[in-house]
């Protein structure tokens, strides 16, 4: 059985933010499970450099046409290993320092089935975050580690994206609100944005016949940015061992 | 047949339902619910919410009911929905005294968390006399209504003595408890192995549990004593006001900001020299106190509500006027004394173990028992 297991979708993440997410992943997850998403570039060789690592390989990409697909098909590859805890983050977020080391800590008790992060959408750099409408990290959580239940219903909501991290029967769970943030990357190159905002686009009029105003959002002309503000480590969050 | 009881309150989860707030009432509520679940009961707490429907712990479900109003600091429109959509309960109990106004079940206890028409604020809702005499109307029906009023602190019942001495017959003082087997059982290492002063403190980050008097004394501190750091470790009211102490914090050397899940404060006292709890107003028998105080940590606190309770002033612990420089002068005081520090430690623990869990469990079964 495993503590804690990582599921990741990947999709032609070689040049990004990959590296650092396994590295991270490998210090606090027992096994690390990859859909990679019938990626072309050397995400599947980057992969195999990570011993914990089991990465699943897929013909046809699903991304953007049937995520709740691919999230299921992640989620039955994850649970074969028998985890405890399941961590859902994507190839472009990472946990801030205090959360990687309270991590052991928080999954240690029976008060919660789950733990949410405020997460920062970095913008166009690696040091301010877009704080303006929906984009507000503060007033949102998002439940990123759960408890497994085998017993819980695994059916996922339907929809090309925007599907969730979890099946819908964990969305609704006792959660812990953690101070822990991440720290998302996937917005932090102005020349993402364009093809990003094209993406979503379609999917918007796919799915709700109109484009949604957080989408038209990522081309506005003003936003509002706030510095990531540093946060220092409380020393005796140090001490607890690793997993 | 599972005999079910229906518990109501007005705000566990906030009116949202997203919003978590770690208070001492909240995990007195969960604590609560294991005790009736053990006693095999059924139990489903209600509140003020959108019509949402969530869990208070796993597999125990708490209604919202979307009834805000609050007239003369009471709820009557919440009571009667409760009243008439919780009909199959076997029993309630209205965990925040008021909301036992107007109508009650038969079988029915309350629960007092301490004195809150302390709040300064308490003229803009009540502003007159008759709107006091209103209020107090309904305090009056809603505490006769019940068969009982679990008391945490005696504070409340002397001034309902004084007020109505017929009705303290009604209460009974159970005050507030500390699982000794999480706090009280680890020896702390003597002298502290780290080189620092730590001092935190464990409440929430509002007014009314003084977070702006241990701002001013946290930044005094910093300032003048350079082996002092201070842990604000309690989430704030609202979103914004997290964003601000974030930033205030981490522009500070040696102030940090962040909350823990209950489970691991016990960490966290365990390299703690002194804790602050300068509640202001609206406090019972603060379970971060008690929780310090098994700890074996020196803790500052004011004559505030039923703190007096737990705290006799320079035995297990100093009782101080809720300000910002009497919780300097303390502070400063409990620094430049490392062994009244110690013994002020020594005995918070020992009369800890009179409030511990295992002794508010037994005294709330009989309660449970002689109730429903």
């Amino acid at each position: 059985m495993a503590r804690v297991v990582a599921m990741l979708p990947v999709r032609n993440e070689a040049d990004r933010w990959l590296k650092s997410v396994l590295e991270q992943l490998s210090q606090i997850a027992d096994a690390i499970v990859v859909y990679d998403d019938a990626s072309d570039d050397g995400t599947s060789d980057l992969c195999r450099q990570y011993p914990k690592v089991h990465s699943y390989r897929g013909d046809v990409p699903w991304f953007g046409q049937n995520e709740s697909e691919l999230r299921r098909h992640l989620w039955d590859l994850a649970v074969l290993h028998e985890p405890e805890w399941l961590l859902a983050l994507d190839a472009d977020e990472l946990l801030e320092d205090g959360a990687v080391l309270a991590l052991p800590w928080l999954i240690d008790q029976s008060d919660y089935d789950a733990v949410a992060f405020r997460i920062f959408d970095f913008w166009n750099s690696a040091e301010h975050v877009r704080i303006d409408g929906a984009w507000n990290p503060w007033n949102r959580f998002s439940a990123l580690l759960s408890r497994y239940d085998s017993t819980l219903d695994p059916a996922w909501l339907a929809q090309p994206i925007h599907c969730g991290r979890f099946p819908v029967s964990y969305h609704d769970r006792v959660t812990f609100y953690s101070p822990w943030r991440v720290r998302h990357y996937g917005w932090a190159r102005a020349e993402d944005h364009l093809k990003k905002y094209l993406f979503y686009r379609e999917r918007d009029m796919g799915l709700y016949g109109r484009v949604l105003e957080h989408t038209d959002s990522v081309i506005a002309s003003t936003v509002t940015l706030e510095p990531w503000i540093e946060l220092p480590i409380p020393s005796w969050l140090r001490t607890k061992e690793r997993i | 047949m599972k005999k079910r009881i229906a518990i109501l309150t007005s705000n566990h989860l906030e009116p949202s339902g997203i919003r978590q707030v770690y208070g001492g009432a909240e995990r007195y509520g969960v604590e609560l619910t294991r005790l009736l679940l053990e006693m095999d009961y059924d139990v489903e707490w209600w509140q003020v919410g959108d019509n949402w429907r969530k869990e208070i712990i796993p597999g125990v479900p708490i209604r919202g009911v979307p009834e805000t109003d609050t007239p003369y600091q009471t709820m009557p429109h919440l009571n009667q929905v409760f009243f008439e959509q919780a009909v199959d309960a076997d029993g309630a109990i209205y965990f925040v005294m008021y909301l036992a106004y107007p109508t009650v079940f038969p079988k029915s206890l309350s629960v007092s968390h301490g004195i809150y028409w302390d709040h300064p604020g308490i003229d803009k809702f009540l502003p007159g006399d008759s709107e006091r005499q209103e209020w107090l109307r309904r305090l009056h029906l809603a505490i006769g209504g019940v068969k009982t009023v679990v008391s945490v602190d005696t504070a409340t019942i002397n001034w309902v003595r004084a007020t109505w001495p017929i009705l303290a017959q009604k209460f009974q003082y159970l005050p507030n408890f500390v699982d000794m087997d999480l706090f009280g059982t680890r020896q702390r290492q003597e002298p502290s192995p780290h080189p620092r002063i730590r001092i935190v403190f464990p409440r929430r980050a509002t007014t009314v549990r003084g977070v702006n008097e241990a701002g001013k004394a946290a930044l005094w501190l910093t300032d003048t004593q350079p082996d002092a750091e201070v842990h604000f470790v309690g989430r704030a009211h609202d979103d914004a006001m997290e964003r601000i102490l974030t930033a205030w914090a981490s522009s500070h050397d040696r102030i940090f900001y962040y909350w823990l899940p209950p489970h691991l404060m016990a960490e966290l006292y365990q390299s703690t020299d002194i804790v602050w709890i300068p509640t202001k107003s609206s406090e019972g028998t603060s379970l971060s106190c008690l929780e310090a105080m098994a700890s074996g940590c020196a803790v500052i606190t004011t004559w505030v509500g039923g703190l007096s309770d737990l705290i006799q002033d320079g035995y297990s612990g100093l009782l101080i006027e809720p300000t910002a420089q009497a919780l300097l002068e303390a502070t400063v005081r409990l620094i430049q004394d490392p062994m009244l520090r110690r013994r002020l430690g020594r005995h918070a623990q020992e009369v800890a173990e009179t409030f511990s869990l295992d002794r508010w469990r037994t005294r709330w079964s009989q309660v449970i028992t002689d109730t429903f």
